[in-house]
C-alpha cells in the first residue's frame, strides 16, 4: 500500500548533517528492522544486520539496535533504494517542447507530478529516487531535478544542465539540422556564457552536465566538448562505451546506460563489464513513461547474466548514481545520517527473481507487496 | 504423435491421382515407384551432405542436474554421444576421449514458445500470408550470426518461431534449433492474430508489444467490430477445415471401397480370361465384318470416386481442427479472448493456445476448463497500463497459474533478439509471484509439450536430443551465467566471455 505522496517541498532537501538528529532510543519516530542481509551499498554486506531509523534518517546500521528499541525481523535482504538516472513518469507531455532547442533555465522539477499514479509502479520495483530530465530531443533543454516519487519531495533542483548531443536532438524541422550546427550553437552558448547562466555555471563546475550521446562518434564529440569547456558530469546513452574506456576514463565523466528495449543488442552488458573493470563510474536510467517500471532492473540483470558482478550492478543503481549526482551525503548508501530510503527484497536485491516486499522512503513504509508472504505453489 | 496429414502436402497425395482406369493406374503406379526410387537416392545423397558434424562425446557434470523442473539429481552427470543423451545419472564414468564440461547446474536448454528467430524482418512483418504458409520456407541458416550468438549466450537454444506476426493468419510455425537453424518440427503450430494492427496496441494501453522502436503495425483503423470480424473469419476457416477433413475422410472411405471393387473385378476377369478373350475376339471380328468400330465393354467399377478439390488452406485448417497441430492465436483484450473461446467451443479437438493474453485473467475460468495454454509475454521494456485485472503487468503469469491455467513464457517480438530475454522474463515472473519450478517449466518442458516435441527436447532424459545448458548457478538467477550451451549434441561456440 502506498502512502499518498502529498508533500511537495519547494526547497531542496535539507543537508544530511542537520537531518542526522539522534533522539533518545525508543522515540516514537524510531524503528529497527533486522534482515538476513543488509547491503550498505558501498560493497559491505552485514549478515543479520539491523537498521535503525529515526525521524526519517538512518541512525545506525550494524549488528544490533540500541537498548529499549524493539527490532522487527523481516524475511529478506535490505538494500538502499534504487536511483533512476533519467525518468519521465507523468511528465512526458510536460517536457515536450517541440519548437525550441534551447531552454537552458527551464526547471524540470516544475513538471513533477507527485500524484501521478504510475509512480507507485516505480516504487514497487524498489526505485525511491528519480532524476527528472527534459526530453531527449532538445539541445539545452533545462535543468535536471532529483525527486522522491514516494514522498513527493523534490530532493534537489538544478542538479545538472541537460544537453542533447545525439541524433535525437537533430531534426529537419527545427534549427540546427546537423551535428555541425548543433555544436556551433553549443559553442556559442558556452563561449559567450553570461555570468550566472546555466552555461557559465557548468563551465565553472558549479553545475554538472548530463550529455546525451549514443553512437561512439557522438560520445567522442561530447567528451571532446566537455574537455574543451571543463565540464563535469556524465554521458547518457553510450551503449558501446566499453570500446571507449580510455577516452571516458581520461575525461572523468561517468556513463548512464539507457534501459534496453526488447530486441536491442546487449552491447550495454559488455560495456558495463569494461567500465567496471576500468573503474569508470556508471549508472542506469529507468525511462519509465516510455518503459516499464522493471526495465532498469532488467537491464542491470542483463549485464549480470553476461558477467557483471552483483555488487557492481547494485552500486550502479545506488552509490555510484548518488556520487554522479553529487548527493552522496544524503543518498546512495545505508550510512548514519542519510535519508532512510531502503528496500526489503525477498532475495538478492539485484536478482530479478526477488520481489520488493517493503519499500521505505524518508523512513516511511510506502509500499508493501501483497504477496510478501510465501507465494502459492499450484498443481 | 501425428498420424495423418504428416505434412500439409501429405494431405493431398492421393495414391491414384490422375489415373483414368484401373489398368492405367497400374502403369502410373509403376512409374511412381521408379520416380520415388530416384527421389530416395537423391534424398540420401543430400542427407549425407547435410548431416551436421557432431563433436566428440561430451561428459557434463554438475552439482545440480535439473532433469525436469522439480526433479533434481545432486552431483550428477550427462553423457552425450552422437547428438543424443545416452546416459544420465549420479554414478557415471567419463568414457575415454569424451570432452568434460563442469558447472554448478545442468538443465534443458530454454525454449521460446513465441519467437521470430531464424527469419528475416520481411517475412516476420509480412501480412501477405495464409494458412498454408510454411515459415520454414523463409528459414535462413545464414542469417544474422550475432543474433544467434546472443541467443546462445543467454541459453535460448530452441524456439517455436513464426513469421507474419501481424498477419491475420500466418500459417505453420516451426520448432527450431536456433544456433544451427535446424528444424526440429516444421509444422509445430498454426498462427493467427486478432487485432495485432490496432492502435489499441499503443504502449499506453496494452503493453505495446509489436516490434522494435519506430515500427507500427499497419493501418490504424481497427476497431472492436473489426477485431470480432477477424475472429469470425478465423472461425469460418476452422469450419471450412472441418468440412474439408470430413470430405477427405469420406473420399478415402469411398476410395478404399472402390479399390476393393476393382480388385474383385480384376480377379473375376482373370478367372474368366479365356472366355473373355474369345468374346472380345468375336466382337472385333463382328465389328470388322459390319464395318463398325469395336464397342468396348464398360465396367461400372472404372468410375473412381471423385476426390474433393484440393485446397491448401483448408487442408491446413483440417489438421488444426483435428487437433493435430496446435493453433496459436495472438489476442490481448478480454473481449477478444472471450469471443474466441466462445466461438471455437464447437471444435472439440482444437488445441487452442492464446499468445499475449494481457487481459486473459478476465476469462481464467474458461481458459482452465477448456485447457487452453496461455503464452504470457511480459514486456518490461514497455510501460504497460493500469495494474488491475485488465492488465496485471508482470504478475499475469503468476495469477493465471494460480487460477489453474497452463502458462508458458515467450517474447512475441518482431525482433528475434528479444528471445534473448527469455530467462530474465521468467525470473521477473518469479519476482512477481510465479513459483520457481513453474517458471522454469514455462521456458523448457512446457513449450516442448505444447508444441509436440517433448519426446525430443525440454527435459534431460536418456534418448532425448542433447539440447542442454551448463550454468554457473540457478537457471533463473540473475547472477548465473551460461558456461556451455549444447545444441543438438554440439557445443555452441559463443560469446561467453
Amino acid at each position: 500500500m502506498l502512502i499518498l505522496p502529498i508533500l511537495v517541498s519547494a526547497l531542496a532537501f535539507s543537508a544530511p548533517a542537520t537531518a542526522a538528529v539522534s533522539p533518545a532510543a525508543g522515540s516514537a519516530d524510531s524503528f529497527a528492522l533486522q534482515a538476513s542481509r543488509v547491503h550498505v551499498g558501498d560493497g559491505r554486506v552485514i549478515e543479520n544486520g539491523v537498521i535503525v531509523v529515526t525521524d526519517g534518517a538512518i541512525r545506525s546500521v550494524g549488528a544490533s539496535a540500541p537498548e529499549g528499541l524493539s527490532v522487527r525481523k523481516v524475511d529478506g535482504e535490505i538494500a538502499p533504494g534504487f536511483i533512476a538516472m533519467r525518468d519521465a513518469t507523468g511528465a512526458d507531455s510536460e517536457n515536450n517542447e517541440t519548437t525550441r532547442k534551447f531552454t537552458p533555465t527551464a526547471d524540470v522539477a516544475r513538471a513533477f507530478d507527485p500524484h501521478h499514479p504510475a509512480w507507485a509502479h516505480l516504487v514497487s520495483e524498489g526505485i525511491t529516487t528519480v532524476v527528472m530530465t527534459p526530453a531527449s530531443d532538445r539541445i539545452a533543454g533545462g535543468l535536471d531535478a532529483i525527486v522522491s516519487p514516494a514522498t513527493g519531495e523534490i530532493v534537489k533542483r538544478g542538479v545538472a544542465l541537460h544537453l542533447g548531443m545525439s541524433s535525437r536532438s537533430i531534426s529537419n524541422f527545427v534549427e540546427p539540422t546537423s551535428y555541425a550546427g548543433l555544436y556551433a550553437h553549443l559553442d556559442r552558448h558556452f563561449a559567450d556564457a553570461a555570468d550566472g547562466s546555466p552555461f557559465a555555471q557548468a563551465r565553472s563546475g558549479a553545475t554538472r552536465v548530463m550529455m546525451e550521446a549514443l553512437s561512439k562518434n557522438e560520445v567522442a564529440r561530447a567528451v571532446a566538448f566537455a574537455k574543451q569547456y571543463g565540464l563535469t558530469g556524465a554521458i547518457i546513452g553510450a551503449p558501446e562505451a566499453g570500446d571507449q574506456v580510455d577516452l571516458l576514463k581520461s575525461s572523468g565523466l561517468g556513463v548512464v546506460f539507457e534501459p534496453l528495449d526488447a530486441g536491442d543488442r546487449a552491447d550495454v552488458a559488455e560495456s558495463a563489464k569494461a567500465l567496471r573493470a576500468a573503474g569508470v563510474p556508471f549508472a542506469f536510467a529507468s525511462d519509465a513513461g516510455t518503459h516499464g517500471p522493471a526495465a532498469m532492473r532488467m537491464t542491470a540483470a542483463t549485464c549480470m547474466r553476461r558477467g557483471l558482478d552483483a555488487q557492481g550492478a547494485l552500486a550502479a543503481m545506488t552509490k555510484t548514481a548518488a556520487d554522479m549526482l553529487g548527493v552522496s551525503a544524503s543518498h546512495g548508501t545505508l550510512e548514519v545520517g542519510k535519508v532512510a530510503d531502503f528496500v526489503v527484497w525477498s532475495g538478492a536485491p539485484t536478482d530479478l527473481t526477488s520481489r520488493a516486499t517493503h519499500v521505505f522512503a524518508g523512513g516511511k513504509l510506502v509500499h508493501e507487496s501483497e504477496r510478501s508472504s510465501s507465494h502459492h505453489t499450484h498443481r | 504423435m501425428r498420424t495423418s496429414y504428416q505434412r500439409p502436402q501429405a494431405a493431398i497425395a492421393p495414391t491414384f491421382r490422375g489415373a483414368a482406369s484401373a489398368l492405367a493406374a497400374t502403369a502410373a503406379l509403376a512409374m511412381a515407384a521408379l520416380h520415388l526410387g530416384g527421389n530416395a537416392q537423391a534424398g540420401q545423397e543430400a542427407g549425407s551432405d547435410a548431416e551436421p558434424v557432431r563433436s566428440q562425446a561430451l561428459f557434463l557434470t554438475a552439482k545440480r542436474l535439473i532433469v525436469s523442473p522439480g526433479n533434481v539429481l545432486e552431483n550428477a552427470s550427462v553423457l552425450v554421444e552422437d547428438g543424443k543423451i545416452t546416459a544420465v545419472g549420479t554414478d557415471l564414468k567419463a568414457p575415454e576421449g569424451a570432452q568434460a564440461i563442469q558447472g554448478e547446474v545442468i538443465c534443458a536448454a530454454f525454449m521460446d514458445p513465441w519467437s521470430t528467430a531464424g527469419f528475416d524482418t520481411g517475412s516476420v512483418n509480412s501480412r501477405d500470408l495464409n494458412a498454408a504458409t510454411m515459415a520454414t520456407d523463409a528459414l535462413d541458416p545464414y542469417g544474422e550470426k550475432a543474433v544467434l550468438e546472443e541467443l546462445a549466450a543467454s541459453g535460448v537454444l530452441l524456439t517455436r518461431s513464426q513469421v507474419g506476426l501481424a498477419s491475420d493468419i500466418s500459417g505453420f510455425g516451426a520448432v527450431l534449433r536456433t544456433p544451427s537453424a535446424e528444424v526440429v518440427l516444421e509444422d509445430a503450430s498454426m498462427s493467427a492474430a486478432i487485432g495485432a494492427e490496432s492502435p489499441g496496441f499503443s504502449p499506453d494501453q496494452f503493453g505495446g508489444r509489436g516490434g522494435p522502436q519506430g515500427f507500427s503495425f499497419g493501418p490504424q483503423s481497427i476497431d472492436p467490430i473489426d477485431r470480432i470480424g477477424q475472429i469470425d473469419k478465423l472461425v469460418s476457416e476452422l469450419a471450412a477445415g472441418q468440412k474439408y477433413a470430413e470430405d477427405m475422410a469420406e473420399y478415402e472411405k469411398e476410395l478404399a471401397e472402390w479399390k476393393a471393387a476393382i480388385a474383385d473385378k480384376e480377379k473375376e476377369l482373370e478367372d474368366d480370361f479365356k472366355k473373355a478373350k474369345k468374346a472380345r475376339e468375336k466382337a472385333v471380328k463382328d465389328a470388322e465384318e459390319d464395318g463398325e468400330e469395336v464397342k468396348e465393354k464398360k465396367y461400372k467399377e472404372d468410375r473412381r470416386p471423385r476426390e474433393p478439390r484440393y485446397d491448401a488452406e483448408k487442408a491446413a485448417f483440417a489438421r488444426v481442427v483435428q487437433g493435430e497441430v496446435p493453433m496459436v492465436v495472438h489476442a490481448e483484450r478480454a473481449l477478444e479472448i472471450r469471443d474466441l473461446l466462445r466461438s471455437t467451443e464447437p471444435f472439440k479437438r482444437l488445441r487452442l493456445v492464446i499468445a499475449g493474453g494481457t487481459s486473459a485473467l478476465a476469462c481464467k475460468k474458461e481458459l482452465r476448463e477448456r485447457g487452453v495454454t496461455v503464452i504470457v509475454a511480459p514486456s518490461p521494456a514497455n510501460p504497460g497500463g493500469p495494474v488491475g485485472e485488465l492488465d496485471p503487468g508482470l504478475s499475469l503469469a503468476a495469477e493465471l497459474d494460480a487460477a489453474g491455467v497452463n502458462v508458458l513464457i515467450g517474447t512475441g517480438n518482431a525482433s528475434a533478439l528479444a528471445s534473448r530475454d527469455l530467462p530474465l522474463l521468467a525470473a521477473l515472473a518469479v519476482g512477481h509471484g510465479l513459483d520457481r519450478d513453474t517458471a522454469l517449466r514455462a521456458i523448457t518442458s512446457g513449450p516442448a509439450a505444447t508444441f509436440d516435441v517433448a519426446d525430443q527436447v525440454g527435459t534431460v532424459k536418456r534418448g532425448h536430443a542433447a539440447d542442454l545448458l551448463v550454468l554457473s548457478g540457478d537457471p533463473l538467477s540473475s547472477s548465473s551465467r551460461v558456461l556451455a550451451a549444447i545444441s543438438g549434441g554440439a557445443v555452441v561456440p559463443q560469446a561467453t566471455k
